[in-house]
């Protein structure tokens, strides 16, 4: 594969090249080439089947022979740039040695470049590189054009620029700016965004002196739809805890399992099937110690037991929230003991890939707490930044490719807090 | 990821190989809404074969959602082959395992459109 240069660091995928011409001679030189270098190459030995596959199968590049029977080069190259679906497709022409009318007649109706017959293979890898390194970015920008519709223009970009920095500046003020400090207990949280807006979040609930509701969510897919999901699920859920204890009717809060549900026929009503969330909602009781929550097809939690070491999963009580009207959650409760510690994460942690085909997973983020965690010292900010770490090792990148978000709670040894202070 | 699309009578029957993973999962999402955009009267009757799925996230997971969802309005359903990988464990931590039904045979799968 080749390295990642400036133009080739949009290359995410395996590219794929046409390679029409008659001669079967020269088809298979080329894709014996091209494919050590990466790409992907389908071939065709005659116009009309080149077109029909460039249009069941659109290609990032056309190696075009000019001189073929029935349908030349020029005609296959004239009906590709009159199709909607391989309109910007780059075409190399392969034509034969001095017709110079051929290279230009060739660039008039569009080619990109010519390379003319007998050729060097290095030549021919040496020109799909520049075309593509010129289209590769067009074709990034294009899905963002079209989706401005007509309307597009350099004006129209940079007012849509604006609005995405306004939504993610909205986004962030939405977020708690640090976690509540709570007697007995520490709570840490860690957020990064793989784009401007954020599809998880996380949000504290002041109920009561001594109940405290944390949610930790994600919304599925990703930029703006994701983000104003997000939006409209922490502002429900802030006004249904807020109504309830308004009511005090609901003593002493509201079950988390009825407060899903409500957020779950909200959305189902209001919002695509395609748009939907995971998420923990729970009430932290400081003078109980207790954690009273559901779980709406999220990731489970992990439960740090200090006493005997080990971790449990706080297994699902519900359905993922927002697809289907029939969801049904259940509210468990956890005790947690002094030393012990809760931690809820987004998928973005534990799907982050490392090697090729492997994620970080549920059971080397429970490793990681059991690992630290072991002696009572761990402190919540202190996983957060061990949790980054051990990714970056892990993916080799600090550049997450999901959004990924933790919350981690523990509730404090006697004296750690002063030990904690005067050290 | 690689798709395959055959037909058995009524039933159509999507060979899925490879990850169904990040941006990759679109190609999956355009193969169901053609399907279902071509079957007759909208209704689909279709079987996701997921025996060479080595690996899906939840950006797959959203897909067979949303499908799940568009094909079960026009009064298809759609089911699911050979779980295997991370697949099944990820279905059950959403509590999915009532809405999607599962068969280990295609023969079975084919046998609950009849």
């Amino acid at each position: 594969m080749h390295q990642p240069t400036s133009p080739n660091a949009l290359r995410t995928t395996e590219e794929t090249i046409l390679v029409v011409d008659d001669d079967i001679d020269i088809v298979e030189l080329l894709k014996i080439s091209l494919e050590s270098d990466g790409f992907n190459v389908h071939t065709a030995c005659d116009g009309a089947s080149g077109l029909e596959n460039a249009w069941a199968n659109v290609p990032d590049l056309v190696l075009l022979d000019v001189m073929m029977p029935h349908k030349d080069g020029f005609q296959v190259l004239k009906e590709l740039r009159e199709d909607a679906r391989t309109k910007a497709v780059p075409v190399i022409l392969l034509t034969a040695r001095g017709q110079t009318e051929d290279k230009i007649r060739g660039l008039d109706t569009g080619a990109d470049d010519y390379i003319t017959k007998p050729f060097d293979l290095r030549e021919v890898t040496a020109r799909v590189e520049a075309v593509l390194g010129r289209t590769r970015p067009i074709k990034y920008i294009n899905p963002l054009m079209k989706a401005m519709g007509d309307g597009f223009s350099e004006e129209g970009v940079e007012k849509l620029a604006g609005h995405l920095e306004a939504a993610a500046a909205i986004q962030r003020k939405l977020l708690p700016e640090k976690a509540p400090s709570l007697p007995k207990f520490d709570i840490a949280t860690l957020l990064q965004s793989s784009t401007s807006v954020s599809g998880d979040f996380y949000d504290f609930i002041p109920l009561s002196e001594k109940h405290i509701g944390i949610v930790l969510g994600d919304v599925k897919g990703s930029g703006i739809p994701a983000a104003l999901v997000m939006v409209m699920i922490r502002t429900a859920l802030r006004l249904l805890c807020d109504e309830a204890m308004n009511r005090k009717t609901d003593f002493p809060y509201p079950e988390p399992a009825a407060i899903l549900k409500r957020i779950n026929d909200l959305l189902v009503r209001d919002t695509d099937v395609e748009l939907f969330a995971t998420m923990i909602y729970g009430v932290l009781d400081t003078a109980d110690a207790t954690f009273t929550y559901t779980n709406g097809g999220h990731c489970y939690p992990l439960h740090y037991n200090h006493r005997t070491g080990e971790i449990d999963f706080l297994e699902a009580c519900g359905m993922l929230v927002g697809a289907f009207e029939e969801a049904a959650f259940t509210t468990k409760t956890c005790t947690l003991a002094p030393g012990d510690i809760l931690v809820a994460y987004t998928d973005g942690i534990t799907e982050a890939e490392g090697p090729p085909d492997i994620f970080y997973g549920e059971e080397r983020l429970a490793a990681c707490l059991a690992k630290h965690a072991a002696g009572g010292k761990l402190a919540p900010t202190a996983f957060c930044e061990l949790v980054q770490n051990d990714l970056a090792r892990f993916s080799g990148s600090t550049q997450p490719n999901d959004d990924r978000a933790l919350v981690v709670i523990k509730h404090e040894l006697r004296n750690e807090r002063l030990v904690r202070y005067s050290s | 990821m690689q798709i395959n699309i055959r037909r058995k009578g009524s039933v159509t029957i999507l060979d899925i190989e490879g990850k169904i993973i990040g941006t990759d999962t679109l190609a999956l999402k355009e193969t169901i809404e053609q399907q279902l955009e071509t079957a007759p009267d909208g209704k689909l009757n279709l079987i996701l074969n997921m025996a060479r799925v080595q690996m899906m996230d939840s950006s797959g997971l959203g897909v067979l959602v949303a499908s799940y969802s568009s094909i079960k309005r026009n009064e298809g359903r759609i089911v699911l082959l050979n779980l295997g990988g991370n697949i099944r464990s990820l279905i059950v931590m959403a509590k999915l395992v009532t809405i999607f039904d599962r068969y280990d045979t295609e023969a079975e799968a084919i046998a609950s459109f009849l």
